[in-house]
């Protein structure tokens, strides 16, 4: 490459980067701002706006719902996804690519369609405007990201090991629970960390769905920004940042771990 | 077989429905044995030991294990040791652990499994390498943990699927003295799988010679080497000359009279060959073979004269390639020590066996042997 391709490849790139991290940079310095205008750069600095955070009940309220949603959801999501991925891994081949799509099916659609859906699925069923309508509606949403990182930590392990475990005297349950387990935790686990991500930063499900009790963190900065500007908000948006980068560092840590554990065998 | 071990009885296996893969396979492996199958690829070795190991369920037939049938048992409660080609150990467990597995899967007490997985360890020389990870560890080491895992917990069955395959030639004439030592000491019942003749002659007690999902003969080594039933058997066992000939007489003690293509008559010992059968084919192996450089000594009215293509020295013998008067090949393996040196090439000799090592197998369709003409000369 020459000099000037090199100089085009490193501007471009960078602009790329700046591009996808411009809105952060003005995020979170502003969610700092000891004054309550949305002036960049700000004027001055403090924590005021986490403090009306952290004391605010509505906020409160809404981050407690957050993760309870999205830890439930992501239990259901990570508990399905594994096991329908297995199943597909299995699976001989007749039927298995329609189910794989329909599986898949929540990544594809739009959401507002599958938000509408599920509305008049789960009036009925008295799940509309409850959290376990919200949860189950997030699981179905998160575990097509569990499924596909589980089925590509499966392509590389050897089926013979089932075999193996067999033949040592171990029935199907302890052969998975010892043997399968413990090699595709990795994808099990960022397909968790996938689905709890998804959870988090949820809204149309959530506006179509929840009810004043199931108010999340998304839907309350969207309640927040019709009625007053606030930089509460800001706040708020910052602490979603600070978890998503938590929890995808947490797992790739993970991930990396498990991999050593295995000496690399099961990728 | 008073009491055998195993007993397939006229088991047929089929993976699409269509094309049988065995179609009716009865054998017995007896207690304590070292029972080798031996074919080609895609003849059915493994598809044999997957149903035994119970991870392939046969069409029809039974599987007997103590005389009693476990076609529906599950591999898990078989209580059969197998030791896979790829070596499939747990690569998330030390070797120590590997080894443990089926004894913990088995429940048994931590203080016994230790110490059984320290006799084990030591047992495949092993000593103070539990605390590795499986891909810390070369391919002889890993197939020795394989080896402990599949014997720690004292089945009486074990089986080996082409356990050697991946290793280089040095290290599977280790291994093999391993096996052969470990089924001597305990007395455990083997049944192993090779395409490797070598292999299969130098370990087993018996083989089974399998093709296209039958087993063409069974019996111990010597006697398939010797005594081969039929030209499949004396073709994958051994090396072999093949020579195409016509019967041109029988002797009252039922040997016959070969007519080469180059004119020369030999003597020969018949297999299963029909009064009616005019074409044969013999077998003879090279080391059988005697070779007189064609002014030397005489070899008697019965030799066959050739000339001498090429001689590769290897070390402890000496293979001589000669060139019949019909133009067929022939190979000769002779002691290093004893080759006459002017065996060059374009040399004349003669060439010549004793019948009882010169097999003739008929080889004629049914075509020629109805003709007329057969048992006729
Ligand atoms: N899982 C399977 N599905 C379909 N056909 C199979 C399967 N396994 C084996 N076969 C077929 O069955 C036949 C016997 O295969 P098998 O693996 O038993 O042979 P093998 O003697 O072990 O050969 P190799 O020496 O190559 O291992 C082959 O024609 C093979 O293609
Ligand atoms: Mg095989």
């Amino acid at each position: 490459m020459s000099a000037i391709g090199r100089l085009l490849w490193v501007v471009l790139a960078a602009a790329t980067a700046l591009f996808l991290i411009a809105p952060l940079l003005v995020v979170v310095p502003l969610s700092f701002s000891s004054d309550s205008f949305l002036e960049f750069p700000p004027p001055g600095l403090s924590l005021r706006w986490y403090e009306a955070l952290w004391q605010s009940p509505f906020w409160r309220q809404a981050g407690l719902n957050t993760l309870i949603i999205g830890a439930a959801a992501t239990a259901i999501a990570s508990v399905l996804g594994t096991l329908a991925a297995i199943g597909l891994w299995l699976a001989p081949l007749p039927g298995r690519r329609a189910i794989f799509a329909l599986i898949l099916s929540p990544m594809i659609v739009p959401v507002i369609i599958t938000a509408v859906a599920l509305t008049f699925a789960f009036a009925p069923l008295g799940l509309a405007a409850s959290h376990w309508g919200l949860i189950l509606a997030h699981a179905a949403l998160g575990a097509p990201f569990v499924v596909v990182t589980v089925l590509a930590t499966l392509s590389g392990f050897d089926r013979t090991l089932l075999r193996a475990a067999a033949a040592c005297g171990a029935g199907p349950v302890t052969a998975f629970r010892r043997v399968m387990l413990p090699l595709i935790l990795p994808g099990v686990v960022s397909g968790a960390v996938f689905a709890f991500a998804t959870s988090l930063d949820e809204t149309v499900v959530v506006l179509f769905l929840g009810g004043p009790e199931q108010r999340t963190l998304p839907r309350q900065m969207f309640a927040g920004l019709k009625d007053t500007i606030e930089l509460t908000i800001l706040a708020a948006a910052t602490v979603l940042i600070a978890a998503s980068t938590v929890l995808l560092v947490a797992a790739r840590l993970l991930a990396a771990r498990s991999a050593r554990l295995a000496g690399g065998a099961a990728r | 077989m008073t009491d055998p071990l195993v007993r397939f009885d006229r088991v047929a296996k089929s993976y699409d429905r269509a094309t049988l893969v065995i179609p009716d396979l009865s054998f017995e492996v007896g207690r304590g044995e070292f029972l080798t199958l031996l074919g080609p690829s895609g003849s059915g070795k493994t598809t044999t030991l997957m149903m035994l190991a119970g991870f392939e369920a046969p069409d029809r037939g039974r599987i007997l294990l103590e005389g009693r049938d476990i076609v529906g048992v599950p591999a898990h409660r078989r209580n059969i040791g197998v030791v896979f080609q790829s070596y499939a150990l747990f690569p998330h467990l030390t070797v120590a652990q590997n080894v443990a597995f089926p004894l913990s899967v088995r429940g048994r007490p931590r203080a016994e499994i230790a110490e059984r997985v320290a006799r084990a360890l030591a047992m495949v020389r092993l000593e103070g390498l539990g605390d590795r990870r499986p891909s810390q560890l070369s391919g002889g080491q890993q197939q020795r943990v394989a080896l402990a895992r599949a014997l720690v917990f004292e089945p009486k069955l074990v089986l080996m699927d082409e356990p050697l395959g991946a290793l280089d030639k040095q290290l599977r004439a280790e291994l093999q003295a391993e096996i052969r030592r470990l089924h001597r000491e305990l007395g455990v019942t083997i049944v192993y799988v090779t395409h490797d003749q070598e292999e299969a002659l130098a370990l087993s007690d018996r083989i089974a010679v399998f093709n296209e999902g039958r087993i063409r003969q069974i019996g111990p080594p010597q006697a398939l080497y010797d005594h081969p039933r039929d030209p499949f058997v004396a073709g994958f066992i051994g090396e072999n000359n093949r020579l195409e000939g016509e019967v041109v007489g029988r002797d009252e003690d039922g040997q016959l009279a070969v007519r080469l293509g180059g004119g020369a008559v030999v003597r020969a010992e018949p297999v299963d060959v029909a009064p009616a059968t005019r074409r044969v084919l013999l077998s003879v192996r090279p080391e059988r073979i005697a070779l007189a450089h064609a002014e030397a000594e005489d070899l008697g009215a019965d030799a066959l004269a050739a000339t001498v293509v090429e001689t590769v020295f290897l070390g402890d013998h000496v293979r001589v390639r000669v060139r019949l008067a019909d133009g067929g090949l022939v190979t000769v393996k002779r002691p290093a020590y004893a080759l006459d040196a002017r065996l060059k090439p374009g040399a004349r000799v003669a060439l010549a066996w004793s019948a009882e090592h010169a097999i003739a197998f008929a080889a004629d369709g049914t075509e020629a042997a109805r003709s007329p003409l057969a048992g006729h000369v």
